[in-house]
């Protein structure tokens, strides 16, 4: 499959057909489409009128913007008008979005043509995809493993060449993890450096919309496109600037610091000896790598119950409005705190009930101060831990996932150890910090190679540095190992053309 | 069971929610607006669509800060939101953003007098705990005869303040009084129009007994959505009398929630089982920390300077020398004392400010009336009332005839008072030489009632004073006439 860069430009200037690109996407999508579960909804009409439109445009000799028909791929939380906003739960099974989000018309207006809406844990609740309410997407790698999650369907779209890019968000590592679970970028940009206004809420305070592309030229391009300050998000800023991605492609003198916590025995040994190579080309670039011992985050260690309970109490609250009475399925009842319990008792998954249960307490009267408030002093500590860091370095790098895919079903019988796929990630988001993962080889040995994922990690607001830093890593790492589905057939349209 | 009656005394505090007149909803850009069909202001973010955000109305927070100001509370340099939560269906979101541990306002008192019981009046000072921002929810429609509810949500997001009282007052009475300035002093500040019919003024009340002397304060009940101020009174009486009664009878009080019903004149424990609420109160995420600006709430401090009703009665009646009552029913309503003040102003020094007060009072709020017009939109301005008066003032005018003249006036908008006066030909006489002339004439036409007039019947005086004003086709000045007659019977 093309870049978007590649798609865009060939849109822009002629050379491409949207509608041809469309019917591609549409095309694999139908074929890979069942054995992944990657999408929820695709609506192949609107997908059709929406790249004609464009066409139109281009014929009309307007220029439709920086990602001129390229098909794209939207989770299912992230509001598109008419079109389904399921969050991957029954309790919004046949909702359809009367509005759009920030996001979904910023990437109208730069061109961007839907395709569908991509699977999901229900409320961004989990790392597998496995929470969803309609059933697991799988990986691309290997049909019998999960891609990561929650924007597991982003992730697996994207690494299966059905489209070329795709938008996740994340709470605690839910596009970073996806997309090293499966081989492609994926990137998670400063909090608030993209409107949320559109994105249905898990955990205010950390969500954030990103994209999940082949490389991080792409994933530049979309997050230029969507970034920015936007009235209707007050914890929006104004600072987005033009990525520096195609430019500045240099590493020379770049300070690197690997935290010791990042790389403890606790990751699979596989995925730290890929990590170590990676570290090994950032040097080989000029980059300054420092290797820390473990303590310069001592608060580390308590990322995923601060973030259980932070993430939790928000979204105890933000999930309060599903409850029957204005939208969604209803379970009736006779009497309204009935309605409330049957509702929510039956339309929302176990582990979103645990989460709300969980969130309930944290913020209950006599609870408070040990729960939420303790966890929002350690948020604070954790912040300050990593702003130190960024006194000494520029970047800090490490894996994103502490293992590789792992099978469906592995570790579903056990939220603890579903919760810790999220220990190298969570803290990052706990700091609202920029964060890339990029593809950085396969583990070897017996059974199938799966992906490894490098984590870079910038200062606040400075998410051009860490684009800009994936991207040249990516120059020198060179093209990574591909998924049999990804080359499967190069798109007609682009091929014919070249 | 009897038993000596113990004197008790009511402690009560009140709760008032005052909607901010703003344009639009506190979160979103939907109107505020009472009276539209249901459901039709309403918009994804105020209907609780998932993935809508708050963003702050700051004509809300002016307002706000406003209010603050004018009940003398301190204004927080940072203020924040919350969220508080609990399930109800006319609560889009599943909780209200409000103000938690960081309010807008806080302190504060106002000041005010009541009855005292034996016909005179006290002043009083209430201390407020607290004054801060939240949402108000929609409104939950029952069908008669039908099995289901509706919801709307018109309402939702409508920006109110919630202003908290301590429990300073110890009756129904001083409780109505309270309100009522709490009104004035708000609707003065231009902050609220605080209309109850129209709910942009509602009530709850905390009431406590203890006996008389005793510091410590009773088990309380607190009565919910009073939304006029005969409720209040009323209910506040019928709570009282029923915690009297209880503790009378040698029971306990038991902390409740409770509604009055107006036509029973009781109040009775809400229909929906009270719990102890725990609203998880926690800072909303969606919305940062305000900073508020010194120099703008200095720069509100300047706007209210001098326009609050109570330093407004001071000077009308220390300096203008109205009487209280006047006083009192020109700070009814901020139109009116902007009208009278600036009808003094344009007045010249023969007005007395008693009678553009009574002007205003009668003549120019029953053309207002008439017409459906505000003060404002009249075309009789406060200069135009001002030139009338003065040509009473002058004895050019009398008060009855400037009655009728104020109604052509309202028709004659471009017209100047004197000239819409001498076109109706009622310019006053009060030329004695004409006026001797007239009466003159007039002794001599009614020879018969002056001879019996002379005779002892002092009460024809009347009679004849009538004759001479018709006589003068209603234009005598009625001073100098019954002076003229006076003399000239002897």
């Amino acid at each position: 499959m093309s870049r978007a860069a590649d798609l865009a430009a060939g849109v822009r200037a002629g050379r491409l057909d949207p509608r041809a690109l469309a019917e591609d996407a549409l095309r694999r999508i139908a074929t890979h489409g069942e054995a992944l579960h990657a999408f929820l909804e695709v609506d192949a009409a609107a997908t059709r009128r929406r790249a004609d439109e464009v066409a139109a445009q281009v014929r009309a000799g307007k220029d439709p913007g920086a990602l001129a028909g390229v098909p794209v791929a939207i989770k299912d939380n992230i509001a598109l008008a008419g079109a389904s906003l399921s969050c991957g739960s029954r309790i919004l099974a046949g909702y359809r979005a009367p509005y759009s989000s920030h996001v979904v018309e910023r990437l109208l207006a730069a061109g961007a043509v839907p395709v569908g809406r991509t699977n999901m844990d229900e409320f961004a609740m989990g790392a597998s995809t496995e929470n969803s309410a309609f059933g697991p997407t799988r990986n691309p790698w290997d049909v019998a493993r999960v891609p990561g999650g929650s924007s597991g369907g982003s992730a697996a779209a994207v690494a299966a060449g059905l489209v070329p890019l795709a938008f996740g968000s994340e709470t605690g590592g839910s596009i970073r993890q996806p997309a090293a679970l499966c081989g492609v970028t994926g990137f998670k940009p400063t909090y608030g450096a993209v409107s949320r206004f559109g994105l249905v809420a898990f955990g205010s305070s950390l969500d954030v919309i990103g994209p999940l592309a082949a490389d991080a030229a792409d994933a530049a391009l979309a997050h230029d496109v969507i970034a920015g300050r936007d009235p209707r998000d007050s914890t929006t800023y104004p600072g987005a600037r033009p990525s520096a991605a195609r430019a500045g492609r240099s590493l020379a003198g770049l300070r690197v610091g690997v935290p010791g916590e990042f790389m403890d025995e606790s990751v699979d040994a596989q995925v730290r000896a890929r990590v170590d190579e990676a570290l090994e080309l950032l040097a080989a670039q000029g980059a300054r790598i420092t290797r820390l011992p473990l303590g310069r985050l001592p608060h580390m260690d308590l990322s995923i119950p601060v973030y259980y309970i932070v993430s939790s109490s928000e979204a105890s609250s933000n999930l309060a409005r599903f409850d029957g009475i204005r939208y969604g399925p209803r379970s009736p009842a006779p009497d309204l705190l009935e309605t409330y319990l049957r509702t929510r008792g039956t339309l929302f998954g176990a582990e979103v009930r645990r989460r709300i249960l969980l969130g309930t307490f944290a913020l209950s009267a006599g609870y408070l101060d040990a729960w939420y408030k303790k966890a929002l002093a350690v948020r604070r500590l954790i912040l300050d831990e990593f702003i130190a860091l960024f006194g000494d370095f520029d970047l800090l790098a490490g894996p994103t996932s502490p293992f590789p895919a792992f099978a469906l079903g592995a570790r579903t019988d056990d939220p603890y150890a579903m919760y810790l796929c999220d220990i190298l990630t969570a803290p990052v988001c706990l700091a609202g910090l920029p964060s890339i993962s990029v593809p950085c080889g396969l583990t070897r040995g017996a059974g199938t190679a799966l992906p490894v994922g490098l984590q870079l990690v910038g200062r606040p607001a400075d998410d051009h540095r860490v684009l800009a830093a994936a991207a040249a890593f990516e120059a020198a790492r060179g093209e990574p190992e591909r998924c049999a589905l990804f080359g499967a057939g190069t798109p007609a349209a682009a091929s014919g053309a070249r | 069971m009897t038993r000596t009656a113990i004197r008790r005394e009511p402690v009560i505090g009140l709760e008032v929610h005052v909607q901010l007149a703003t344009r639009s909803k506190m979160f979103c850009r939907c109107e505020a607006r009472f009276g539209a069909p249901p459901n039709s202001l309403i918009c994804p973010v105020c209907s609780g669509q998932p993935g809508t955000l708050p963003a702050l109305n700051a004509e809300a927070l002016r307002l706000g800060i406003l209010a603050g100001l004018a009940l003398g509370c301190r204004i927080a340099g940072r203020t924040k939101f919350d969220r508080k939560n609990y399930f109800y269906p006319d609560l889009p979101k599943g909780y209200q953003i409000s103000q938690y541990d960081q309010p807008l306002c806080s302190g504060g008192e106002l000041a005010f007098e009541a009855p005292d019981g034996r016909g005179g009046r006290q002043e009083h000072r209430v201390r407020l705990v607290r004054a801060h921002l939240e949402e108000d929810s929609g409104k939950i429609v029952h069908p008669e005869g039908l099995s289901f509810s509706l919801v709307d949500l018109n309402r939702a997001g409508v920006p109110l303040m919630e202003i908290v009282s301590q429990p300073d007052l110890r009756s129904p009475e001083e409780a109505a009084a309270y309100l009522q300035a709490l009104r004035r002093t708000l609707r003065f500040a231009g902050v609220s129009e605080c209309d109850m019919e129209k709910g942009s003024f509602r009530c709850d009340a905390n009431v406590s007994l203890r006996p008389v002397g005793q510091q410590a304060f009773g088990t309380r009940c607190e009565i919910k959505n009073l939304n006029s101020f005969r409720f209040v009174t009323q209910a506040l009486a019928a709570e009282i009398e029923r915690q009297t009664a209880i503790l009378d009878g040698g029971g306990r009080i038991v902390q409740s929630t409770l509604a009055f019903d107006p036509v029973r004149l009781r109040t009775a424990p809400t229909r929906t089982k009270e719990e102890a609420n725990d609203y998880r109160y926690f800072p909303e995420p969606d919305l940062p920390v305000f900073e508020i600006d010194p120099a703008l709430v200095e720069s509100l401090r300047g706007t209210l300077a001098g326009r609050d009703p109570a330093s407004r009665r001071r000077r009308y009646v220390t300096e203008l020398l109205l009487a209280p009552q006047h006083a009192d029913a020109l700070l009814e309503e901020p139109e009116r004392a902007d009208y009278f003040e600036a009808a003094v102003a344009a007045a010249d020094s023969t007005v007395p400010a008693a009678s553009v007060a009574s002007a205003l009072l009668t003549d120019v709020l029953r053309l207002a009336n008439d017409r459906r017009r505000g003060l404002p939109e009249l075309a009789t301005t406060p200069a135009r009332l001002a030139e009338l008066l003065a040509l009473v003032a002058g004895g050019a005018l009398s008060v009855q005839a400037m009655r009728n003249v104020i109604v052509e006036m309202e028709a004659r908008p471009s017209v100047p008072a004197r000239a819409v006066v001498e076109s109706m030909d009622l310019l006053q006489v009060s030329d004695t030489g004409e006026l001797e002339r007239v009466v003159a004439d007039v002794l001599r036409e009614q020879a018969d009632m002056v001879a019996r007039y002379r005779a002892g019947k002092t009460g024809l005086f009347h009679a004849l004073l009538g004759a001479v004003m018709k006589a003068s086709g209603g234009k005598a000045n009625p001073a100098t006439a019954r002076e003229i007659l006076a003399r000239a019977l002897g």
